[in-house]
């Protein structure tokens, strides 16, 4: 239990750093609980038409959220498109960043001819507007839509920006001592990335993670409208498609529209923060003066404890 | 250089001036106080060039800010009063309120900053800078008659008239730092405080500078306070010298006497470590390093490192007396 | 005037390459989907109830493949692209048979301009600026708000925020039209003018509002830092008033900067206003692909894709090169 102390104290810091880290942690977890946990406790599949009576409004006793015109209950099929869509956007986020960060790895550290293509590569990914790929891509996968593809898709049109990055960090990192020393040792190339490069790389992979998501999320809610996600699966997106169609708004069935919209709002306010509170968190400067805080109070604490 | 000193017109006078830096430590709490300007009493007399010299971390930088008045947290003014004597008044500025300090500014005192190659607004070209600051100064401000003026200062000072259009990268650090200057002597000036002026040069652009200083002082009779650690600087283009150490005055004279016959053991180690032609004898370093400002030692604080350290200069810090014609030292080794 | 040259060049060809590359993997990538356009169109037409004996089916099925340059094999097909690319021909669309895409397309693109350029630079300018003040003043309360205006605006996607507006604004309180540019002919009367702009505010203030976030975020950013620059130090020091400094050297030094970083946002800042002009039903580049993708218009998707590849890379092309005569530390060396 003592062995758990100094990394859960650590955690707790960060947990109540700033209350914009506070509010946010609690939003994502929030999230996570309905989309994970809270969805496997619906007592039919959400997707299916005709589970519950049509185009009721939310009420305290039956249908918290209401339900659609479709006939399906909005509450839980809300917390089923949330799970859709996390995965979705983690997928997306996950592969986009490995590929985009292996290559500017490589890319940083080379040099050379295998910079300038690669660099030339990710450029023209970055400038390429995503949403016509987007929508050519899937609307040629249709058929076979689900979110580990979806998810591929969308990191095939991202990695660019995170060659950019990665690349300019091992710029400066290749420029520093232990580098030096590294080469000196005998390092290999692989090997130097791994083991010295990494940890520095760490921070910045963490925030730009939870950023990705957001973006994969927003792609997927914009396929939604196009009619192009995958209808079947059920997503954040794919709910207010339906809603659009069904003239949700026009009918006065706001709740239908409303539930997913306010989620997505929701999603990527709370991934905004959070990506932001771990960026400020791990910043090298700032991590300084908070590690020297730390190792104070526990010095003090232990004066107390001795007196 | 040898210019007949008015003794009866001194332009700017402190008394008695503290300065601390008030520092929270990183628990956020008590906090700790450097005494960078340590009762510092000096005067300047008109039209002089007056050096304050002294070791890195001696407390001078700190002193040239709080005369000028350019006075932020963590900085702060615990004791003392700095005047500037016009021809009609005397002002103290630590008791003027912001607007009034603010037209103090450039029509009293200027201040020439540390490191000038950076100090200039990358994206304004050179004269427009000019014309700010006239406008902001001058009372009845017009265009052209401050472009016609900006010129004749320029020709004045001998830089190129280029300089006026160009943006500072175009221009050289050397060049860059004789447009501060003449930025800070442009309009009728009184006192010009230049903090490290040619720190960062090299020795050929330096004398330049040098000469360019000596020329305001005789020109535009402006009256110069230089603050280096350069002694080479002080005895090329200074009238008079204050030596700083620990956050006090150790030593002040004009600077023939000063650098020939000088009273306090510090002052004699600095002037001592000039090379001067032909002399071929070892150059010694005293060993330790200065001070902390924070708990400076008791007593005298060049005691620790003193060659000529008695007793009583442990535990009783030596009085800053008169030894000549405008000429102090503080030591326990005089009188 | 070297100098130039060092760095006009390179931009050109990078320019060339990343248009050749996009076209190519527009290209490559929907060929690579088991999905084959001709199949998916003949499906079309059999959900409408038409019947082919196999003969005609076969004659269909030859002739479209030739309308999609579908024909012969993959490097046939793919020079054949290209040749038909430079010249402007995509084909017959198949939603508005025989209209050629490029007809289609180039009658959107002039809305789509206009109604980005003029957002754009709205929303770079306000947030930019605001974005300077609130970061030059830190601590006050108005900037704090507006931080968090900008926090909570800044993530949303493009098309929630349009789906809101278009609720408050033309459902709930009903002041603006729901679709379109215009009811009536375009011409240059003042008439027109006035009615267009009515008909684009909601998606340019969709898209306004949106870029805000962004460069209001990134703007308090770089003057938090440009704040502790020694010029900065030392025009206050001058004595120079707040308000020069605040403009003159604050935000002046700051948006250098933002230049560069709209190169970088402007693919971005396309698809956005796409998707605006789709839920807005505004006649722009946006609203012709959901009607290429409804209908499956495989011809008219290409043409929009090739058309927004060259579109973005032009107008970062051209920013770049604008650059060096805006910074005057490149511009007089």
């Amino acid at each position: 239990m003592a062995a758990l102390r100094r990394p859960l104290s650590r955690l707790a810091v960060f947990l109540t750093h700033g209350i914009g880290i506070t509010i946010s942690v609690i939003m994502v977890i929030s999230i996570l609980l309905l989309g994970f946990v809270v969805s496997n406790f619906a007592p039919f599949d959400p997707r299916r038409w005709n589970t519950a009576p049509k185009d009721q409004p939310p009420s305290t006793d039956k249908f918290i959220f209401g339900t659609t015109s479709i006939g399906q209950d909005v509450f839980w099929l809300l917390t089923y498109s949330i799970r859709n869509s996390i995965i979705l956007g983690v997928v997306g986020s996950v592969v986009g960043l490995a590929i985009g960060g292996v290559l500017g790895l490589v890319a940083g550290y080379k040099g050379g001819m295998t910079e300038k293509i690669i660099l030339t590569l990710g450029d023209t990914f970055i400038v390429l507007p995503g949403l016509p790929m987007l929508i050519l891509l899937s609307t040629m996968v249709k058929k076979q839509l689900n979110m580990f593809l979806l998810g591929f898709i969308i990191a095939a049109l991202t990695w660019g920006m995170p060659v950019r990055n990665v690349r300019s960090m091992v710029l400066s990192l290749r420029e520093r001592e232990f580098t030096h020393t590294a080469v000196f040792s005998g390092f290999n190339t692989l090997n130097i990335i791994a083991s010295e490069y990494t940890p520095h790389i760490l921070p910045w992979v963490a925030a730009s993670f939870i950023s990705r998501i957001n973006m994969a999320i927003g792609m997927e809610v914009t396929l939604a409208i196009f009619g192009l996600s995958s209808l079947a699966e059920g997503t954040l997106g794919t709910m207010i498609y339906w809603a659009l169609q069904y003239n949700a708004m026009l009918r006065g069935l706001w709740w239908w529209i409303f539930a997913p919209v306010g989620m997505v709002v929701f999603i990527v306010l709370g991934f905004y923060m959070l990506s932001g509170g771990v960026a400020e968190y791990l910043n090298p400067r700032t991590r300084l003066y908070r590690i020297a805080t730390e190792e104070t109070k526990e010095i003090e604490s232990v004066d107390r404890s001795i007196e | 250089m040898n210019q007949s000193i008015d003794r009866l017109n001194d332009v700017l006078t402190t008394k008695g001036l503290k300065a601390y830096y008030l520092v929270k430590t990183l628990r956020g709490g008590t906090a700790a106080m450097v005494h960078a300007v340590d009762d510092v009493s000096i005067t300047v007399h008109e039209g002089e060039i007056m050096g304050i010299a002294g070791e890195s971390g001696c407390g001078k930088s700190t002193l040239a800010k709080a005369l000028y008045g350019w006075v932020n947290p963590p900085l702060q003014i615990v004791d003392g009063s700095i005047l500037y004597h016009t021809g009609n008044e005397t002002i103290d500025i630590l008791q003027v309120d912001a607007d009034r300090l603010r037209q103090i500014w450039w029509n009293v005192v200027s201040y020439i900053p540390q490191s000038s190659m950076n100090v200039l607004n990358p994206t304004m070209r050179i004269k427009d800078q000019f014309l700010n600051v006239i406008k902001t100064h001058k009372k009845d401000y017009e265009k052209e008659e401050a472009e016609a003026t900006i010129v004749k200062h320029i020709d004045e000072l001998g830089l190129p008239r280029e300089v006026t259009t160009s943006f500072p990268h175009q221009l050289s650090g050397g060049m860059r730092q004789r447009v501060v200057i003449a930025l800070a002597t442009v309009l009728d000036c009184n006192v010009v405080i230049a903090d490290e002026p040619t720190t960062a040069l090299d020795v050929i652009v330096q004398r330049g500078i040098l000469q360019l200083l000596r020329k305001i002082q005789r020109k535009l009779n402006c009256t110069i306070v230089t603050i280096t650690h350069d002694m080479g600087v002080h005895a090329q283009i200074a009238d008079r010298v204050a030596v700083m150490y620990a956050g006090k005055i150790v030593e002040l004279g004009p600077v023939q006497k000063v650098f020939g016959d000088a009273q306090n053991p510090y002052t004699r180690f600095l002037i001592s470590s000039l090379p001067k032609v032909g002399d071929k004898s070892k150059k010694g370093s005293i060993g330790g390093k200065p001070p902390s400002l924070v708990r400076p030692p008791r007593g005298c604080r060049f005691s620790p490192r003193c060659p000529y350290v008695m007793e009583i200069c442990r535990t009783t810090e030596p009085g800053y007396e008169e030894i000549d014609t405008d000429h102090f030292a503080s030591c326990h080794l005089l009188g | 005037m070297r100098v130039i040259r060092e760095y006009v060049i390179p931009r050109i060809i990078t320019y060339v390459a990343v248009i050749f590359i996009g076209i190519t993997v527009s290209f490559v990538l929907p060929r690579l989907t088991p999905l084959d356009p001709v199949i998916l169109a003949i499906n079309r037409f059999s959900e409408y109830g038409q019947y082919y004996d196999p003969e005609s089916l076969e004659l269909m099925i030859e002739s479209m493949k030739e309308l999609y340059g579908l024909k012969g094999s993959l490097l046939e097909q793919y020079v054949n692209f290209l040749r038909r690319a430079i010249t402007g021909d995509f084909g017959p669309s198949l939603a508005y048979f025989p209209i050629p895409a490029t007809d289609l397309v180039s009658r959107a693109l002039p809305w789509t301009i206009s109604l980005l350029s003029l957002s754009t630079i709205v929303s770079w300018l306000v947030g930019n600026f605001i974005g300077g003040v609130a970061g030059y003043f830190g601590g006050r309360r108005w900037a704090k708000a507006l931080s968090v205006f900008a926090t909570v605006v800044y993530p949303t996607p493009y098309y929630i925020m349009a789906l809101l507006l278009m609720a408050v604004l033309t459902y709930v309180i009903p002041i603006f039209p729901t679709y379109g540019a215009t009811s009536l002919d375009p011409a240059f009367t003042l008439e027109f003018i006035a009615d267009y702009l009515y008909h684009a505010t909601l998606p340019s203030l969709s898209l306004v509002v949106v870029g805000y976030g962004w460069w209001f975020l990134s703007m308090r950013n770089i003057v938090s830092h440009t704040k502790q620059e020694e010029y900065v130090e030392y025009g206050q020091i001058m004595g120079l008033p707040k308000r020069t400094i605040l403009l003159k050297y604050v935000i002046r030094n700051s948006l250098l900067p933002q230049i560069t970083g709209l190169s970088v946002a402007l693919g971005g800042i396309f698809s956005g206003s796409m998707i605006t002009e789709a839920v807005f039903s505004y006649p722009g580049l946006g609203y012709v692909l959901l009607t290429s993708v409804t209908n499956g218009d495989f011809n008219l998707m290409m043409a929009i894709v090739t058309y927004s590849i060259i579109a973005v890379s032009s107008a970062t092309v051209l920013l770049d090169l604008l650059y060096p005569l805006i910074d005057p530390r490149i511009r007089y060396k």
